[in-house]
């Protein structure tokens, strides 16, 4: 499963209710959170789904960022 | 459009009309107000007009009278209506074709290696012929297609590198240590087995391309100012001084931001804040914290993990945030972060990445960031080191000067600072040389902070968008041209 980023963009805490929505998704799982977003596990469907629903919410893939280096590299 | 412009949208901080979202800065509002002024004036000519005292630009079309304009400028002149209007978002227009599946390419015929047959190179101190273990001996058999090998040297100083003979020619040939010795490069030679690489140690008292540009800080400089590094971690160094921080790395310790090991986020945060005898910081009296966002092991950062460090060192009280990092797609978690961090009042530096001259990479791109190319000099180098490889052209006023060959460039440079040949710290009380626009991002913060400092009554305003469109204002207009065109340096060197 792919793990994507929600993260509220509106005024205040994180609404208790939408929450409780994006918790309810059947196979979405939790794995870490912050104080305006949430780091989830879950089916890509059922996410776009839920943000459908969530308008104050943005969502988006967690991807990753390398450490910079500016070596040349031998092409493999 | 004329040959040399290009359109671009202006857009207020969030969303596509000042004041949509959030207030709007009212430098932001009357600039679009008075920009939508000009064009209902004389929409049919689509005059142009000077917009600020140093921009040159035509307005194309509108969204709102206070919201988004679509104006055609030239790339030279994004960074001057940057500086001069901190607050705007100023976004490449982009065209989006049909999803084609793509056509099959040839890729480049890799050259075989025949690697039975190995060169061996021994790596030893220049000063008392002592084997260097775990240096990365690469060598560049033809350096435009990058073809060559690589070994690092055993507990005697030897790589074995599997070049398919006893001697072969090499275009390049790069040895790189991780700490304590300038990294070496020797150009056009033919290898032989048994070959001796000498590398030279750091004289933490030689005047490297930052001490060139900005000599020695006192211990003060910087006092004040709260500065995050959003890194590899920092430290532990006896120059250091952090003040706190977390480890954003899902399933680690988040109060673990020591450096992870890669010593890459010890060595921005000397630049920014060394306090020992040599080298220092540009600003050892700022307030230093640590924000880890790479993993121990890993080589990647989630932008799950630098979004929450952008929010948790806002939260914190950070003023400014250095994050040498970037590369891969735009994402709107990062984008939102950053945009959030500018609202409550916090400035973020980033680098411009290392892809040789290759656009601005994201999170640098975006219009809120403040984003650094790297500047280099000739003579703040000794000879045989690896800095030869970043000279290119076009030279500075200064014919000594140069934007490193391995820095992104483009209309988003805000502005350039020292990235080649870096002397500054590593964990364990080492020093290391470090390259990149990930050094001048960091000499770029130091510098900001430096400056900001000597600003109470700026430091003392409530934290919003008006506070860090004030910082940035005054950071862009603080910086000097060294001669480059605006895609390379920006408004220049802050110089402070």
């Amino acid at each position: 499963m792919e793990r994507f980023i929600l993260r509220y963009e509106g005024a205040g805490e994180k609404p208790v209710d939408d929450l409780e929505k994006i918790r309810a998704v059947p196979k979405l799982k939790v794995v870490d959170d912050s104080s305006r977003m949430l780091l989830v596990e879950a089916p890509n469907d059922s996410v776009a789904g839920l943000i459908a629903t969530l308008p104050e919410w943005k969502l988006t893939k967690e991807v990753f960022v390398p450490i910079p280096d500016p070596r040349p590299r031998v092409r493999q | 459009m004329s040959a040399n412009t290009q359109q671009f949208i202006l857009l207020p901080p969030r969303g596509l009309n000042a004041g949509e979202v959030v207030p709007a800065t009212s430098f932001v509002h009357n600039f679009l107000l008075s920009l939508e002024g000009a064009r209902v004036a004389a929409p049919a000519m689509r005059r142009s007009l000077r917009a600020t005292a140093k921009t040159k630009l035509q307005v194309i079309d509108s969204i709102h009278e206070n919201g988004a304009k679509l104006v055609e400028m030239s790339p030279e002149a994004v960074s001057s209506l940057q500086a001069e209007q901190p607050g705007l978002r100023i976004v490449p227009v982009v065209f989006y074709f049909p999803a084609r599946a793509p056509r099959p390419m040839p890729a480049a015929a890799p050259k075989a290696a025949g690697a039975s047959l190995k060169i061996s190179v021994t790596v030893v101190s220049a000063v008392d012929q002592t084997p260097i273990a775990g240096a990365k001996v690469v060598a560049f058999t033809d350096f435009a297609n990058r073809f060559g090998t690589e070994a690092t040297t055993n507990s005697k100083g030897v790589a074995a590198l599997a070049l398919g003979g006893t001697s072969k020619k090499i275009e390049r040939l790069y040895v790189y240590c991780e700490h304590s010795f300038w990294n070496a490069l020797k150009r056009n030679f033919t290898l032989k087995s048994g070959a001796v690489v000498p590398l030279t140690p750091i004289d933490v008292g030689f005047t490297d391309c930052l001490r060139h540009f900005h000599g020695n800080s006192p211990d003060n400089a910087g006092q004040g100012i709260t500065v995050a590094v959003i890194d590899t971690g920092v430290g532990p160094h006896n120059d250091l001084n952090v003040n706190g921080g977390e480890n954003t790395v899902l399933g680690e310790n988040p109060s673990d931001f020591a450096d992870n090991g890669e010593g890459h986020g010890t060595h921005v945060a000397g630049i920014i804040a060394a306090r020992g005898g040599a080298p220092r910081g540009l600003a050892p009296g700022v307030t230093l914290r640590s924000y880890r966002v790479f993993g121990k092991g890993a080589k990647g950062a989630s932008n799950f993990a630098i979004a929450k460090a952008i929010d948790h060192a806002v939260a914190d009280g950070c003023d400014l945030i250095n994050m040498s990092l970037g590369g891969g797609p735009s994402d709107e978690a990062l984008h939102s972060a950053i945009v959030s961090a500018r609202e409550k009042g916090v400035l973020v530096l980033v680098a411009t990445g290392n892809d040789d001259r290759a656009p601005v990479s994201f999170p640098a791109s975006d219009s809120m960031a403040l984003a650094v190319s790297a500047l280099g000099r000739k003579g703040t180098f000794p000879p045989g080191t690896t800095e030869f490889g970043d000279v290119a052209n076009p030279l500075g006023k200064d014919k000594a000067n140069f934007i490193a060959a391995f820095s992104n460039i483009g209309p988003e440079v805000a502005l350039t600072g020292p990235g080649v040949g870096i002397i500054s710290t590593f964990p364990g009380g080492k020093f290391a040389i470090m390259d990149g626009t990930s050094m001048a991002c960091p000499a770029v913060t130091g510098a900001a902070a430096k400056l900001l400092a000597a600003q109470p009554a700026l430091l003392n305003t409530a934290r919003d968008q008006t506070r860090s469109d004030r910082m940035a204002h005054e950071v862009l207009k603080a910086a000097i041209s060294l001669g480059f065109q605006p895609t390379l340096e920006g408004q220049g060197l802050l110089k402070v």
